[in-house]
């Protein structure tokens, strides 16, 4: 009976590392859902529709960018890459991988598992400057904007970091600690994803009346709530859950750890957005005399993002520390930029997944225990993602709109994105703008 | 302003690849902070050139 059972066991396709790593990959589209749902709830119930099927859209063109060519230049360590030769070392900077996924077996193998795992977390990068720039966007301009993102700008710093590039040899090649740290993709995925949707922003600007009074520049902006704070919510619960599935997937995958080690991930993770949470919910109760909805949830969804470059890395007292100061970051962040620099983020993404992004790397360069040199290889990353990611993101979309501007009419801005680009609204029965929509 | 500020950027990630590449570790820890600095210099820079274009488009409305 033992032997017979033994005998299954040995027939099993997959281990149970294996089966450990596809099941949390396999919830990373919860968080998908949840980003989407907390753009949707952010934004004004006139572009609801517009927002869901954009989320869709994105996801769909992401995917298939992904698929055609973005693994190929991407790549998984190990695997071919082009790399030119500087002070005696190699500087891998792009993979050499054949399009449309030719060269992956899809056989349990790590490689297959990393390109199961890119599909979202580029899905992901891609739904953020979503967020961003809701309610003046186009469809088709932000399809177009995915593509570039998804098919050449993250693939390409994902190759540097995760895919055994320059970035990730930063340790082996000069001795600066481990490499650059990014377990589960606060710089890779939430970074890039978010400074895109910064670059977006500065070139659609903001939305209509967001800082004018009367025909006038007002000093303050004006505020346009979110539709929907239940949806909101939920968007926020169900990202806890990705996140769960997303940090221990990126941890087991990139750094290597034991399947055991994922229970500090998971505790890591959660004590981070918890802490995220708590500390938006107090210093926006400090500030404004109660606690602001939208903030603690943009607040614990900062935490989620900061927790995931050191989830296998830190103890979880650092990581408790990381979310906390990423909440306050998230709070300071949303008022800076909406009244400094007169940058529309109507889902707080550039605060969430920019910010953040970047306070987790910084966080594992402060907190981790390990070799020397790790603040160094971590300020490189950091480096690389502004110096890199920002550029090429604000270019791109700078090329994109002088042929195919990005922007809606006025006319389709006051009307609602869901009646001009899809012809229908999210909430037919109600009159949920009744002013704007019959003011002629 | 805006061709500058990108400018400044990417010199600035450049200095630290440079001083990656060239420079032993105590001068690279130097040069890749300041390297960082430029970078978030150029960032100011632009978000700076950003605010007035904005004021401007709104008073156009």
């Amino acid at each position: 009976m033992m032997l017979a059972l033994l005998d299954i066991a040995g027939a099993l396709p997959i281990d149970g590392g294996t089966a450990l790593c596809l099941a949390c990959i396999f919830l990373v589209p919860c968080a998908i859902a949840g980003l989407a749902l907390m753009n949707v709830g952010l934004g004004r119930s006139r572009n609801a529709s517009h927002s869901l099927v954009s989320s869709l859209c994105v996801l769909s063109v992401a995917i298939a960018a992904y698929f055609l060519c973005g693994f190929a230049f991407q790549g998984a360590p190990g695997s071919s890459s082009y790399w030119f030769l500087v002070a005696n070392k190699q500087w891998s900077w792009i993979a050499a991988g054949r399009f449309l996924l030719r060269d992956v077996a899809f056989d349990g193998s790590p490689r297959s598992l990393t390109v199961l795992f890119q599909m979202f977390c580029v899905s992901l990068a891609a739904l953020i400057p979503l967020g961003a720039n809701g309610g003046r966007w186009r469809l088709s301009a932000s399809s177009l904007s995915t593509a570039l993102l998804a098919g050449w700008t993250y693939p390409l710093f994902a190759h540097w970091a995760w895919g055994g590039g320059w970035l990730a040899q930063l340790g082996a090649n000069f001795g600066l600690g481990a490499g650059f740290i990014d377990a589960g993709g606060s710089v890779v995925i939430h970074a890039t994803g978010g400074l895109t949707a910064l670059a977006a922003a500065w070139i659609l600007g903001p939305r209509r009346g967001k800082y004018a009074t009367g025909g006038t520049v007002a000093e303050m902006p004006s505020a346009i709530p979110g539709h929907d704070m239940a949806m909101v919510g939920l968007g926020c619960l169900l990202a806890i859950v990705g996140w769960l599935g997303l940090n221990s997937a990126g941890a087991m995958l990139f750094t290597n750890i034991a399947p055991g080690k994922v229970v500090l991930v998971g505790l890591n993770t959660i004590l981070s957005a918890a802490c995220a949470t708590l500390a938006a919910a107090a210093f926006t109760r400090l500030r404004f005399g109660k606690p602001d909805a939208s903030v603690c949830m943009n607040g614990c969804v900062g935490g989620l993002v900061a927790s995931s470059a050191g989830c296998a890395s830190l103890t979880p007292l650092f990581a408790a520390v990381t979310g906390a100061v990423a909440g306050v970051l998230v709070t300071y962040a949303v008022e800076f930029l909406e009244v400094r620099l007169h940058i529309d983020d109507p889902g707080g993404s550039i605060s969430m997944h920019a910010i953040c992004g970047i306070w987790g790397g910084v966080a594992v360069a402060l907190f981790a225990p390990g070799a020397t040199g790790q603040w160094l290889a971590q300020l490189v990353g950091i480096a690389t993602v502004l110096g890199f990611v920002l550029p090429t993101s604000y270019g791109l979309n700078w090329g994109i709109n002088r042929i195919w501007p990005m922007r809606v009419s006025p006319e389709a801005e006051r009307q609602g994105l869901d009646l001009h680009e899809l012809g229908a609204g999210a909430y037919p029965e109600f009159i949920t703008h009744g002013d704007d929509f019959l003011a002629g | 302003m805006k061709v500058f500020s990108l400018f400044l950027l990417v010199s600035g990630w450049f200095l630290v690849l440079a001083a990656i590449a060239l420079l032993r570790p105590g001068f690279l820890a130097i040069f890749a902070v300041a390297g960082l600095a430029v970078e978030l210099l150029g960032l100011a820079l632009f978000a700076r050139a950003y605010i007035p274009l904005q004021q401007r488009q709104e008073r156009r409305y």
